[in-house]
């Protein structure tokens, strides 16, 4: 599958690069939009809190899910998937309205964080399912700190699911249009805001490139984010 | 120490609450704080993400011990296991004899006070596991280790406790000699009372304590000479063997032969 | 640890009372409106919407289940076989796409195939939109389902074929049981991300009926405030329903449970 990927946005890189050449394909249409800096300012910074909410909130209840059940949590916990966000979406702006607070970058966040947490929060669950409980009580009988618990025990049994987390938080935020837009109310631009309009249009180059851009972004993320978390194992194990 | 007790009895919660693993309900853990606790059970509970050498080690570096000299007692500790040249190798590659080998360096590499022992044997075959349990053993003789040891066998049990507990109601109570026995063996029922195999003997006269019984056959367990021999309600026993026995007179077992 | 526990629960707790707080405050807005509103939209203004929201539900059905059948019928495949990680990592890989690039090639797919084919119907549409879902939601129920799959005993099922039972026995009897739970959970939460979902309507049904998701935005962004109500009594009606589904499914599978016996339900 990786392979197909690969070849299949090699084969697109070439395509694009050719529409490039012969000027078919125009960055123009994005570039000269008046928000195009804030929109990356913003798509950036949502992106960044939403991330480490997730992993930091994913991680807390996923591990505590693990452990506990009980019919109420199960409910609430499934509630935020399968309450429509558009219902959710539409309260929020009132709710925003009602404080003073309408189209702010806080609700744009909160409204990120609803839809992106109860994934994250099921990838680290079933991830501390599949680990063996007893493993702080084994750190604690060799006197080891929760420090040492976290970084050299469950950070490595992690990664896998740290990368998964970061990735699907990052896709599913930036797939966000229609909320982001009702909620930022036009005032808080991103990416997709940016983009969608471009990909509903009928103009075939406009959309590839719009395309072509968004998968180049996600593409590289993923990479990057491989990356470190690669390297940052590499360093615990080093330690260990 | 030897712990025994029935299946669902408590006895690995019983360890795992001295290893402070497990919280107490009610009342109160007494330990000095400056014993160490190992603890070691059936399952190895390996970190899958560590190599042999890390495993052994993690203790160390847990107590702060620096990585040359952590990894030079941990390589000692592979030498005295047997898993030289495992070292670098992954739990799920190793054998579960191999694992337990590396879970035993681990209990011991950090000078314990106290060992505790959940059937760590129960899942090895046999040979395994005597060579395991005398590694166990002579360290903890060696390293002047107390040992907490649960166990479903009867061997272990006799070769290596010092003292002998039942775990029954929550409750410990020491056992001598022929309550161990008769913990493991029937024991023989006459006159509603229970008597333990050691203190009967084979004949051919009847006594007022005889049961009549039937020689089923002759084994050797131990280089000593054994009979098979069945009881009036069915149930089988070993008995030593007795020179003087005619086998064919009517035989029967004196209860009080002893 | 219990402070870290208490953390746990509190942020599961919040994020549902936070949902549920949103919809209590649509439900304000209506009441807000219903005052506001003078005269009160007709019977007639709702038969738009309604229409929108039977087929919008009709397709998400259709595409549910399609996707859980699908789903089931992989991972079946796949622990039948034993190559079973390493394809469910390749799999996955689908899972991180965003659904606007599935929607965008499937468009383009569907193009090429009517260009090629000289044929078009707007029914047409339709099968694009449960295409692209498909191919988004099927990863999404491998995944849900593979926990599951990788703790059962497979020699239950041995042991029911030496009984003489059938492959349908086995797998109703080994499989279903363990399933049912997360196959319930799985059609709520796919039922209700496609019935309202905007985007993927918006990028590929332009051209067929329009949908609920868009419907909802396009009467939210509109001036006139009886359109804005009867999407919030839509809205909450739909919500109602999702919420009392959850709460009788949980109620059914925590039975199950004590019947099953001790275990967490999606293991």
């Amino acid at each position: 599958m990786k392979q197909f990927l690969l070849y299949s946005y090699i084969a697109m890189l070439f395509y694009s690069t050719y529409l490039f050449v012969t000027k078919k394909m125009d960055f123009s249409f994005i570039l000269e939009d008046p928000s195009f800096g804030t929109a990356i300012y913003y798509t950036v910074f949502i992106t960044i809190i939403i991330i480490t909410l997730n992993i930091l909130l994913g991680v807390i209840t996923g591990w505590h899910l693990a452990k506990q059940e009980g019919l109420w949590l199960d409910v609430f916990v499934l509630l935020p998937l399968v309450i429509p966000v558009i219902a959710v979406m539409g309260g929020l702006q009132l709710g925003l309205l009602w404080m003073d607070i309408p189209d702010h970058i806080l609700g744009v966040l909160l409204i990120h964080l609803l839809v992106t947490l109860p994934f994250s929060i099921q990838i680290f669950r079933s991830r501390f399912v599949e680990l063996e409980e007893e493993i702080p009580s084994i750190v604690r009988l060799f006197k080891g700190s929760n420090i040492t618990l976290w970084v050299f025990i469950y950070f490595p049994l992690l990664s896998g699911s740290l990368f998964a987390v970061i990735l699907l938080t990052t896709v599913i935020s930036l797939s966000q249009y229609a909320i982001t837009a009702y909620i930022g109310g036009g005032l808080i631009p991103t990416i997709t805001t940016l983009l969608f309009p471009y990909l509903q249009s009928s103009n075939f180059y406009i959309v590839h490139t719009a395309v072509f851009l968004l998968i180049t972004i996600i593409g590289a993320f993923a990479v990057l984010v491989k990356a470190i978390i690669l390297i940052l194992k590499k360093v615990v194990t080093s330690l260990l | 120490m030897t712990v025994l007790g029935k299946s669902g009895s408590g006895k690995s919660t019983l360890l795992q609450i001295i290893a402070e693993m497990e919280t107490v309900d009610s009342g109160e853990l007494q330990k000095d704080p400056n014993t160490t606790v190992a603890y070691i059970t059936q399952k190895p509970y390996l970190f899958n993400h560590m190599t042999v050498l890390q495993n052994i080690a993690f203790p160390l570096k847990c107590q702060g011990l620096k990585k040359q000299e952590r990894y030079q007692v941990a390589r000692s500790w592979v030498e005295k296991v047997e898993l030289h040249g495992l070292e670098n190798r992954y739990p799920y590659e190793l054998s579960g004899g191999q694992q337990q080998r590396v879970s035993i360096a681990r209990a011991f590499v950090y000078q314990p006070n106290v060992l505790l022992m959940d059937e760590p044997f129960a899942n090895l075959d046999v040979k395994l596991s005597r060579q395991l349990q005398h590694l166990i053993f002579n360290e903890m003789k060696l390293r002047n280790v107390s040992g907490v040891f649960v166990t479903h066998n009867y061997e272990e049990t006799k070769m290596y406790a010092d003292q002998t507990v039942l775990l029954q109601d929550g409750r410990l109570s020491k056992m001598s000699e022929e309550d161990v026995e008769l913990y493991f063996n029937e024991g023989i029922q006459q006159n509603g009372e229970i008597h333990s195999v050691a203190k009967c003997s084979l004949t051919n006269a009847m006594r007022k304590t005889s049961i009549p019984i039937v020689v089923e056959k002759e084994v050797h367990l131990y280089g000593v000479d054994f009979y098979v021999i069945q009881l009036p309600n069915g149930q089988k026993q070993f008995i030593k063997k007795v020179d003087e026995l005619d086998l064919n007179d009517p035989l029967y077992l004196d209860v009080k032969g002893n | 640890m219990s402070y870290a526990h208490k953390l746990g629960r509190g942020i599961v707790f919040s994020i549902g009372a936070i949902s549920l707080f949103a919809v209590v405050l649509l439900l304000i807005d209506m009441i807000r409106l219903m005052e506001l509103i003078k005269p009160m939209p007709s019977g007639q203004s709702y038969i738009e919407p309604l229409s929108r929201l039977i087929w919008s539900a009709l397709l998400a059905v259709v595409a549910t289940v399609f996707s859980i059948i699908s789903g089931i019928w992989i991972v079946r495949g796949f622990y039948l076989q034993r190559s079973f990680k390493r394809t469910i990592d390749r799999l996955s890989i689908a899972f991180y796409f965003p659904h606007l690039i599935v929607a965008l090639y499937v468009l383009a797919v569907a193009n090429f195939l009517y260009q090629l084919i000289d044929f078009y119907h707007p029914l047409f549409g339709f099968l694009e939109i449960l295409l692209a879902y498909w191919v988004k939601e099927v990863p999404f129920v491998v995944f849900y389902l593979t926990v599951t799959y990788t703790s059962l005993d497979l020699q239950s099922r041995r042991l029911i074929q030496g009984f003489g039972g059938s492959k349908w026995q086995q797998f109703y009897h080994v499989e279903w049981v363990a399933i049912q739970g997360q196959v319930a959970e799985i059609f709520l939460i796919l039922f209700a991300f496609i019935l309202t979902a905007y985007e993927i309507p918006a990028l590929i049904g332009s051209s067929v009926y329009p949908l609920l998701g868009p419907t909802i935005i396009e009467y939210y962004y509109s001036i006139d405030l009886s359109e804005r109500f009867i999407m919030d009594v839509i809205l909450l009606a739909v919500t109602s329903m999702f919420v009392l589904l959850t709460i009788s499914l949980f109620a059914w599978t925590s039975r199950l449970r004590h019947l099953n016996g001790k275990g967490s339900r999606t293991i």
